[in-house]
């Protein structure tokens, strides 16, 4: 596998270099774009600068017959958070990326006369082209555009208008296997760090290529039925993600009183009932769009699903639970058909679900909307398209629009936004939120696998420390599992049924031809982490930066009527290891 | 499932003016109903003994199915991790759903391993009641068990708010009204279109969805 380097900067116009993957050999995911930004980024750089570098890297098994092994990387220093950031998406572009033999694109640099590219890239190399049609073109006519000039056959990595504005939310869009640009690297902004480098989209064609070959066929064939077979027969994978997708969460988090409702300001959302997943679900199948669905090929689990309107016409895919629950309860909002609407303005703007819904709650905070008033949470994200005055400082996230209408109440750590879970009921996932080195981040200790991983040796989850142990645990797992490249959604079942677990390090090495050990994953884990919290530090981060905001301890959540009580000292604790 | 006012001889106070809706329907029409069981409905039985008691043993729900297919309980909000210890007191609010994804669905399981992770809202009142009484319990049901609990608690009958009932019927009334087979308001025989007519005031109903 080659790295594929395009100078953005370089004199007379980008220049390509394809290099071998040399000292980031055997790395994948998110291993690799924090190898890349830990070792090749100034921490101290501005993070639209020229310093600044954006690395697209598919996972360890992307291009191959493992099933899952779709989900693709993008690395940078944060313009949100000012640290590193990871943010991962499934679609059909990290495939691709892999067939055609790329470990990795490292986009560098910044064109200094500020054109806007298009890059295609295909087996017979790569062309950059100026293209000034594309400017501010939202993701949907975008990829319409590429697929009449490049054919059908192609997979889009894209920023839509927000990214071109440079907005800290702003995302990275990768195309379905409909080809529609539904599935976003959102966290953290990389969007604003490709459109920093002047680049709209990357079209890659892997036409006249086929799978990458593993050392060993038979053993990955065989390893890959087991995994698939552990994933089906998992009644998380087999059948609720499938059934519901991954907003059948939302019943369950209300009813704990967790699910934050009007910017975190209670934990249970009256109006529940008609986002659930349940519901979601009904009325996708009522109108005739799909409640099972993947979003690249070769997923088994199928928790993503098609969402139409009320007249039968697709609208948008159908809107995760972060996204549910961001541009509805988060905001007082219960009606789906908004939500699908403000999803499908993010998709084609190109920005975070999360960060805009949360961001949106702030602005209704600050009287800029009431608290369940749909269509005005629909204009203030169509501002953010227009790139109005206002749109813009929405496009910045929760914690610039916090600051620039006075609300204290401003739901962030590091400057991002938390997603949907109220960490004052669930505590642990509060100990994540504020440590990760990502910002806040519901995925950044997810991979509930740690007991089998046995990562940190036992844990007593009953010691008062136990909190502390299991959420270093799971970001050093969920690093690990990110690194692979494989989906998140896995862990369920990889936590209950270790023969599923060892089937996924038995595909790992029949692919390369190693012998990796689940230790060897631990291993890979905590060096990620050790070489992103490095950077971080070297950017200016302390430990005061891994804290919650202070209201999480002053303000009790209905309905439990509880605070965030992690002590700091127990928080400095998390990266004793 | 035995039916609810059936349950094991319980002498329960009739209401004053109960209103008993009855309907038949197409398979495919049960989904309508989904949004009350979500919500919640109210059951008569037993109360004051263990989650599992009140389940098994009244309902007659599978003590397999409380195992391995209902993973994530809650008491009034409270998650639960022992269903022989739980218990279940008159009024409270019992919600039964499978296992969930992520690592919230690990931290809400019923004696998972993370557990840990939400102390705060673990439900702690393990101490079953001297003796049982009669009394009305508020179920919601989510996903799986929606799918699969859903329809019996239907066909037995649920107490649900009379006006939620007919929201729930106006919304897919024309659905309903090709699908609906059999209407019984009160003991008599009625049409579709006749019951959104109706008046039905405020308080709560029994309803029953039988399928053809």
């Amino acid at each position: 596998m080659n790295i594929l380097r395009i100078d953005m900067g370089a004199s007379g116009g980008p220049k390509v270099s394809v290099v071998p993957s040399g000292e980031y050999a055997g790395l994948g995911g998110r291993a690799l774009t924090s190898s890349v930004i830990s070792k090749e980024v100034p921490p101290l750089c501005h993070p639209l600068s020229e310093d600044n570098k954006l690395v697209i890297a598919p996972g360890l098994l992307s291009g191959t017959s493992a099933a899952q092994s779709g989900r693709i990387s993008v690395g940078c220093k944060s313009p949100l958070t000012g640290g590193i950031k990871e943010s991962n998406s499934g679609g059909q572009p990290s495939q691709v990326l892999a067939r055609l033999g790329y470990a990795a694109i490292i986009l560098e640099g910044k064109p200094k006369e500020g054109n806007l590219y298009k890059i295609f890239i295909n087996k017979d190399g790569v062309k950059i082209t100026p293209d000034s049609s594309l400017k501010l073109l939202g993701n949907y006519a975008l990829v319409e555009k590429m697929k009449k000039e490049y054919g059908d056959k192609i997979a889009c990595i894209s920023i839509g208008p927000a990214g071109e504005m440079k907005m800290s939310a702003a995302s990275v869009a990768f195309t379905d296997m409909e080809q529609r640009p539904t599935r976003h690297a959102g966290r953290g902004g990389p969007g604003a760090v490709m459109g920093s480098k002047g680049v709209k989209v990357i079209v890659l064609d892997d036409t006249g290529l086929s799978n990458r070959t593993p050392k060993d066929p038979e053993k990955l064939r065989t390893a890959n039925k087991t995994f698939v077979d552990g994933l089906r027969k998992h009644p998380v994978t087999g059948e609720g993600l499938p059934a519901f997708g991954t907003n059948i969460l939302a019943n369950v988090i209300n009813e704990a009183g967790a699910y934050p409702t009007n910017n975190f300001l209670v934990g249970r959302f009256p109006g529940i009932s008609k986002i659930s997943g349940e519901t979601q679900a009904e009325t996708e199948k009522a109108r005739g769009g799909i409640p099972t669905h993947g979003c690249h090929r070769g997923c088994v689990i199928q928790c993503s699903g098609v969402y139409m309107d009320k007249d039968g016409h697709y609208l948008t895919k159908q809107p995760e639970y972060e996204t549910v629950w961001a541009h509805g309860a988060n905001c007082g909002i219960d009606d789906l058909d908004a939500i699908a609407m403000m999803d499908r303005l993010d998709d084609d703007y190109g920005i975070d679900t999360i960060e805009m819904g949360a961001t949106i709650g702030v602005a209704m905070e600050a009287g800029l909307a009431k608290f369940g008033d749909a269509e005005a949470a629909i204009r203030l994200v169509k501002e953010v398209g227009k790139g109005t005055d206002l749109g813009r400082i929405l496009g910045n996230g929760a914690a610039v629009t916090g600051k620039v209408f006075g609300i204290e109440r401003v739901p962030v750590v590091k400057s991002q936004a938390m997603p949907a879970y109220d960490p004052r009921a669930v505590q642990g996932i509060g100990v994540t939120y504020a440590t990760s080195t990502m910002g806040a981040d519901h995925t950044a200790g997810y991979a509930v696998a740690t007991n089998i991983l046995k990562v940190g040796g036992y844990v007593d989850p009953l010691k008062p420390e136990g909190q502390i142990d299991l959420s270093r645990n799971l970001q050093i797992a969920t690093a690990a599992i990110d690194s692979t490249g494989m989906c998140l959604f896995i862990a369920f079942a990889v936590l209950d049924q270790p023969d599923t677990f060892q089937a996924l390090i038995d595909m790992l090495n029949a692919f390369y031809g190693l012998n990796l050990t689940a230790d060897d994953v631990v291993a890979l884990g905590k060096n990620v982490l050790k070489m992103e919290r490095d950077f971080n530090a070297c950017a200016g981060f302390t430990a005061k930066h891994d804290r919650l905001p202070e209201y999480f301890k002053k303000e009790p959540l209905p309905p439990h009527n509880v605070t965030f009580q992690v002590t700091d000292e127990d928080l400095d604790r998390v990266y004793n290891w | 499932m035995t039916h609810p006012e059936k349950s094991h001889g319980l002498t329960i106070p009739e209401r004053t003016s109960p209103r008993h809706i009855s309907l038949t329907v197409e398979a495919s029409l049960i989904p309508a109903f989904s949004q009350l069981l979500q919500n919640g409905f109210w059951i008569k039985g037993n109360v004051g003994c263990s989650i599992k008691s009140f389940l098994c043993e009244q309902f007659g729900l599978s003590p397999e199915y409380l195992e391995k297919r209902i993973q994530t309980i809650f008491i009034n909000g409270d998650a639960v991790d022992d269903v022989e210890k739980a218990t279940v007191e008159d009024g409270a609010t019992l919600s039964l759903s499978a296992a969930m994804p992520g690592l919230a669905g690990a931290v809400l399981r019923k004696g998972g391993y993370y557990a840990a992770m939400r102390d705060q809202i673990s439900f702690k009142g393990e101490t079953t009641s001297a003796s049982m009484q009669a009394g009305r319990v508020v179920v919601k049901l989510f996903n799986m068990p929606l799918q699969e609990l859903g329809p019996v608690f239907l066909e037995h009958g649920i107490w649900v708010e009379s006006n939620k009932v007919k929201d729930v019927l106006k919304a897919r009334a024309d659905d309903l009204q090709r699908g609906c087979r059999e209407v019984i308001a009160d003991g008599r025989k009625s049409e579709f279109k006749q019951l959104l007519e109706m008046d039905w005031g405020g308080g709560d109903i029994f309803l029953q969805v039988k399928i053809v």
